[in-house]
């Protein structure tokens, strides 16, 4: 297999912006990533779209063309991946087997949500389609209240409390505050993340992913470039939460991370910062402990402890996470990857790691049913 | 009638469209005793994990269940 290399990167910033189209969210993205890698339209030789339901969303369906075409990305091939909130990191792992097989040179992957023209329960509605529908929200199960479920067993099993999980909000806005592109910029303490309007218990808002509009784009090369992906694998696991033997873990992401690191000839020690699936606090918790950060059971008080802040021992999340960064689900794994170079580049302004040379990304679809894991290293 | 423990549970405050109208409600994972688990809807007194719930007549598309106290 080739060495794939990041050859450019793009990004709208997130939000709530009633004025702005998906198909116009994804061109100023790729429109970014073109002039930063200082390549054309004509230079892509394939397109991957991660996309998770803009046919809900925008009643527009056949968008990887779509989008293409709307650039001037023409006669090649363009094409949709859906993997729920890991189609964009999913997009990104079948353009980088296409690479480094060398199918192709250059591709380009872009993913995008426009979430907000939507009602609040209508998007509860759409995103419960990323669970089993016969079994889950056929009950009135809703995406947070899978990942509530998730956090009580996690608190019963461990003795996770509402503070450890309130403490992931309180850091993660507190780095969207220092991030121009985020969602949200409010610092807030953990009272406030306590006391919020209650969404599925033990869930207030602020245990909650935003929904938001968004897109970014990434262009990668088997040219070398000053990011090399190190490592990008995807596993699966059950969609249903009833059919995991153990609710408290995603065994696609413990599958994904242990062949990343092999394919990177990297431990989880090795890992200088980290952008984690945080669709729900609990689920940061998570990945600390399946990507080997931490011990299971022990997420809760490391986190607390200030180990993941900007200045801690592994900063995860300093672009604010899906929780106060946003997260247009389909945006968000190719984004994730964005914020990883831009800290790599030292581009990172106040919120920039002093270490930031072996960076890896988690992102995760349903309630785990699709795990990606991203290493990226400085060539 | 079914029965089972509560392995984790939920109550939903912010509801789809479609359940709107009846939230706050819980639903709970059980397991039965042959292991398998089920998402179901809990009706009546509010479930905690452990709790010993027994399946209601149903109508209305999806299993419920209630605490045996």
């Amino acid at each position: 297999m080739r060495s794939v290399h990041v050859a450019g990167i793009g990004k709208t910033a997130f939000g709530s912006f009633p004025d702005r189209t998906l198909k116009d969210l994804a061109v100023e993205a790729i429109t970014t990533c073109l002039k930063d890698a200082g390549r054309s339209a004509s230079d892509v030789e394939a397109f991957y779209l991660g996309n998770f339901d803009g046919p809900s969303f925008t009643s527009q369906n056949h968008l990887a063309p779509y989008v293409a075409g709307a650039v001037g990305i023409t006669g090649v091939p363009a094409t949709r991946f859906e993997a729920a909130c890991a189609s964009g990191g999913s997009a990104f792992f079948h353009a980088c087997q296409s690479v480094a097989s060398g199918i192709y040179n250059t591709v380009l992957v872009c993913g995008v949500e426009k979430m907000t023209s939507q009602t609040t329960a209508r998007v509860a509605d759409i995103l419960a389609g990323a669970g089993d529908a016969q079994f889950e929200s056929s009950v009135g199960a809703t995406f947070p209240a899978i990942f509530a479920m998730i956090a009580r067993r996690h608190m019963h099993q461990y003795g996770t409390t509402r503070e450890h999980l309130a403490a992931v909000a309180v850091k993660n806005h507190f780095n969207a505050s220092l991030n121009p592109q985020a969602h949200l910029k409010k610092v807030i303490t953990i009272e406030q993340a306590l006391a919020g309007k209650p969404v599925a218990e033990p869930f207030t808002i602020y245990d909650c992913s935003l929904v938001s509009d968004g897109a970014a784009a990434i262009l990668i090369s088997s040219i070398p470039h000053q990011v090399r992906i190190a490592a990008c694998a995807q596993a699966s696991g059950p969609v249903a939460l009833a059919d995991k033997p153990d609710i408290t873990t995603f065994p696609a992401t413990k599958a994904a991370a242990a062949k990343a690191y092999a394919q990177a000839g990297l431990s989880p020690t090795d890992i200088h910062l980290a952008e984690v699936h945080d669709c729900f606090t609990i689920a940061e918790l998570i990945a600390m402990e399946d990507l080997g950060f931490i011990t299971a059971g022990q997420s809760g008080p490391w986190v607390a402890s200030g180990a993941t802040a900007i200045s801690g021992l592994l900063p995860v999340n300093t672009s604010g996470g899906l929780k106060a960064k946003g997260h247009p689900v389909g945006a968000t794994g190719v984004a994730q990857l964005c914020d990883l170079v831009i800290q790599m580049r030292g581009e990172a302004g106040p919120r920039q790691v002093a270490r930031a040379s072996n960076a890896l990304a988690q992102n995760l679809g349903g309630s785990g049913a699709t795990s990606v894991v991203t290493i990226l290293q400085k060539s | 009638m079914r029965q089972a423990i509560v392995y984790t549970e939920t109550v939903i405050h912010s509801a789809p469209e479609r359940f709107a109208a009846e939230a706050p409600y819980q639903i709970a994972v059980i397991e039965f005793p042959s292991g398998t688990r089920e998402l179901v809807r809990i009706a009546g007194l509010r479930a905690m994990i452990g709790d010993r719930v027994q399946e209601l007549a149903a109508s209305a598309g999806y299993p419920i269940f209630e605490v045996i106290q």
